[in-house]
């Protein structure tokens, strides 16, 4: 899925690389999307301009739950854009980002209000990351902080950060929810060990300095690999363990926002208005 | 049935001591909740109205995830069950008002008991009907506990406000209804029949066995399979009816709730410790049906041993047995339980304006805390499965949940500072606030490895393995349901 500052999303099928649906219903640029894990992938999440968050059927496209302020005497919504969402596992809970510098955390099931407002950071939320065990949910933001709150009670756990920090664009949890790849506007990806606040590695040079790039998590079977997008216009692949650089992923001709890796194949799209499948050859 | 561990292992330390305050109200338009009971995972909150409706909560995020409509269905005189050929809604039986709530194992069906005896097995996520049945008497007892066997789905032990509990088997095509079987001298001599007694019946937590309570505080361990007591205590200076019985989550004790403002926890290897030898007369079943056809002769029937064998049962010592009461005010329970840990007793007062609850240490019988909530009694209390929470259902309809108080953890925000509990006068070092010459770029970082920060090794490390792939749709009545799907 894609979204797009034409304010709709667009679903392709990775496999034959043919748009299946539109999703339209926005009424402002969307910022992000998310699908939920674990059921069926049946459900999308967009996070929009609109300062609202809307929950998709992806089967029959319709926009079953928006989440949003102003509905009765309860005007907990984003007060500004939303910037980022994430779907916890099994579909029980979002969590959107926002430019009016909080986290909600909202009940898809009772979308009148917020479970919970997070006042979470003092600069707007860049990204959002449930971890898998339903219990952490992690968030980074421009003030150059990464945040670690407990899904239950909404406390922070823990604030992770460097010396002198440069803004956060991205937030990923490793699958064992150990680890927490933190992508930066100072060109680097840095692997938090997060309960040991110690950062374990660092991957440098991937031109990220103006555009909130993206960076996820590859681990099949035998490989682990980091793929980011950059301002390079190209994907980079790096190799996790080693931190070399061991493939640029080229043919897109301008900034590379988004990375999101599947089983063997990688999808990356861009502000040249096109998106890329790419298939792992071993 | 292991809690997660965690990086929240360390938040939720014991020293906080359990629920403090309510932290949320439940409640649903037109809904007069009576009943509440939580999944095995304490993630789906079932809470059964006067009216019949079952309201299933997600404890999470604390929202309404379903509500079923009560299922109406015709009671019959005799004890039957059916799976197949469910009659649609009887649309003039009002709905009985929901008694007792019970989970399946693995998430997926609940059962509820009624006021009019009759128990129905429905699935969580849609509400439909798998199965029901009514209890084996003409006069309608109420249901007060329905249990799954633990390791055998499909098996429940149900238990009513007077007679034997009954064993109720789902899986079969014709549901079977069998009465526990029981040993015959527990009855009173001189009795018709036993329906008048008040049993209680709760699993082991193998469900190998079964430990049930009845008159004159007689607590017995029978083996599932056969039916067979294995072993049989008194409990000590009884008196009165027993309530309720329920079973430690570790399985290693059991409290016992009576109408003598009592409560009593058992240690399960002090009640087995004694194992019965099988020289005592054994019931079956073609004898307990005979007897209940010929309530007179029972009385001339019963073995001369039965008084005698009532008075011979030892009582359990003094040493194996804690007691919980509220010294100073008698007061009754409405319904107690352990601790997810074990380390509490928990009970429910029964006053009638007043919601207290009762927390004592398990160990030394102290009382800890009594919670005070709104100005109503209490109708049931449930405690989370593995952590410091509880739901309580107050006389209103309204469903209560107790959690630790939160403290905010504000050095979370900012790791650098340090919490102070007072002012401190700060004298500085010589050159502390000097301005140095280092300019690099990765100045940062170096400091950061000199703090021990970085750890710049190429060492291969575990990173788990990402999920691919799909759910297939046959594993998935076998997979528990731990959350209810978005509908």
């Amino acid at each position: 899925a894609t979204v797009s500052a034409e304010k709709t999303c667009k679903l392709g099928a990775p496999a034959t690389g043919e748009l299946v649906r539109t999703l339209s219903g926005h009424k402002k640029g969307i910022s992000d999307c998310a699908w939920a894990r674990g059921v069926n992938d049946k459900w999308l999440c967009t996070g929009s301009d609109d300062r609202t968050i809307r929950v998709w059927n992806v089967e029959t496209g319709d926009c079953s739950i928006i989440l949003e302020s102003g509905k009765g005497a309860q005007d907990d919504g984003h007060t500004n854009y939303v910037m980022c969402v994430a779907f916890r596992k099994d579909a029980d809970m979002i969590a959107s980002g926002s430019f009016d510098e909080t986290v909600k955390l909202w009940d898809p099931q009772n979308p009148d209000k917020p479970i919970r407002t997070l006042p979470a950071h003092s600069d707007p939320v860049t990204s959002v990351d449930f971890s898998h065990n339903k219990e952490l949910l992690a968030s980074c933001s421009f003030d150059g902080t990464v945040r670690i709150f407990a899904c239950n009670d909404g406390q922070c756990v823990r604030t992770l950060q460097i010396q002198d920090p440069p803004p956060m664009s991205s937030v990923c949890f490793s699958p064992n929810d150990v680890y927490l790849l933190v992508g930066s506007l100072d060109s680097a990806l840095r692997l938090w060990d997060h309960a040991k606040e110690t950062v374990k590695k660092k991957f440098d040079e991937v031109e990220n300095s103006t555009y909130c790039v993206f960076a996820c998590l590859s681990l099949t079977a035998n490989r682990k690999y980091v793929i980011t997008g950059s301002e390079a216009k190209v994907a980079k692949v790096y190799d996790l363990v080693t931190k070399k650089k061991l493939q640029e992923l080229q043919g897109h001709t301008d900034v590379v926002l988004g990375v999101d890796a599947s089983g063997n194949r990688i999808a990356t799209c861009s502000t040249d208005k096109t998106v890329r499948v790419w298939k792992h050859i071993s | 049935m292991t809690a997660p561990t965690g990086h929240l292992g360390v938040l939720e330390g014991e020293a906080c001591g359990g629920p403090a305050v309510i932290d949320e109200w439940l409640e649903h338009v037109d809904a007069h909740m009576c009943v509440a009971a939580l999944n095995q995972w304490g993630t789906v909150l079932a809470t059964g109205c006067l009216d019949g409706t079952i309201l299933l909560w997600n404890m999470d995020t604390r929202g309404l995830a379903r509500v079923h409509e009560p299922h109406n269905c015709i009671p019959t005189g005799c004890a039957e069950a059916r799976t197949e050929n469910i009659p649609d809604v009887a649309v003039d039986a009002p709905a009985a008002k929901v008694t007792a709530l019970g989970w399946a194992h693995n998430g997926h069906a609940f059962a509820t008991g009624s006021a009019d005896g009759s128990f129905q097995l429905r699935d969580a996520s849609t509400g439909n009907l798998l199965s029901y049945g009514t209890g084996p008497r003409t006069n309608e007892e109420a249901v007060t506990a329905l249990v799954e066997r633990p390791g055998e789905p499909g098996t429940w032990l149900i238990s009513f406000a007077k007679g034997y509990p009954i064993i109720w088997r789902t899986d079969a095509k014709c549901a079977e209804i069998t009465p526990l079987l029981m040993d015959m001298a527990l009855a009173k001599p001189g009795e018709p029949t036993a329906a008048t007694s008040t049993f209680a019946a709760v699993f082991s937590e193998d469900g190998a066995r079964v430990y049930v309570t009845a008159e004159r505080g007689m607590l017995c361990a029978l083996d599932f399979v056969t039916g067979r007591v294995l072993a049989r205590r008194r409990l000590p200076k009884f008196q009165g009816v027993v309530k309720g019985l329920c079973v430690s989550s570790d399985g290693k004790g059991l409290l016992v709730n009576s109408t003598d403002k009592i409560l009593r926890a058992v240690r399960v290897e002090a009640l087995m410790a004694c194992v019965e030898p099988p020289r005592h007369h054994q019931a079956t079943k073609m004898e307990i049906d005979a007897t209940l056809s010929r309530p007179d002769a029972a009385a001339a029937d019963a073995p001369p041993t039965a008084l005698a064998a009532l008075e011979e049962t030892a009582i359990l010592a003094g040493e194996d047995v804690r007691e919980y009461l509220n010294a100073v005010e008698r007061l009754q329970w409405r319904t107690a339980c352990f601790s997810h840990n074990g380390d509490y007793v928990v009970a429910a007062a029964a006053i009638k304006a007043e919601h207290h609850i009762y927390i004592w240490s398990a160990h030394s019988q102290k009382l800890l805390k009594v919670l005070e909530g709104p100005k109503e009694g209490i109708l049931d209390l449930v405690w989370h499965p593995f952590r410091a929470v509880a739901v309580s259902v107050g006389q209103t309809g309204v469903a209560y949940v107790w959690t630790k108080n939160a403290l905010e953890r504000w050095s979370a925000f900012a790791p650098d500072f340090k919490e102070l509990v007072e002012n401190e006068e700060y004298v500085e070092h010589e050159n502390e606030f000097d301005i140095c010459g280092e300019d690099d770029v990765n100045a940062s970082d170096r400091k950061a490895v000199a703090m021990g920060f970085v750890t710049g090794e190429d060492d291969d490390f575990e990173c788990g393995d990402l999920e691919l792939g799909v759910w297939e749709g046959e594993g998935e009545a076998a997979t528990p349901l731990k959350c209810l799907p978005l509908l």
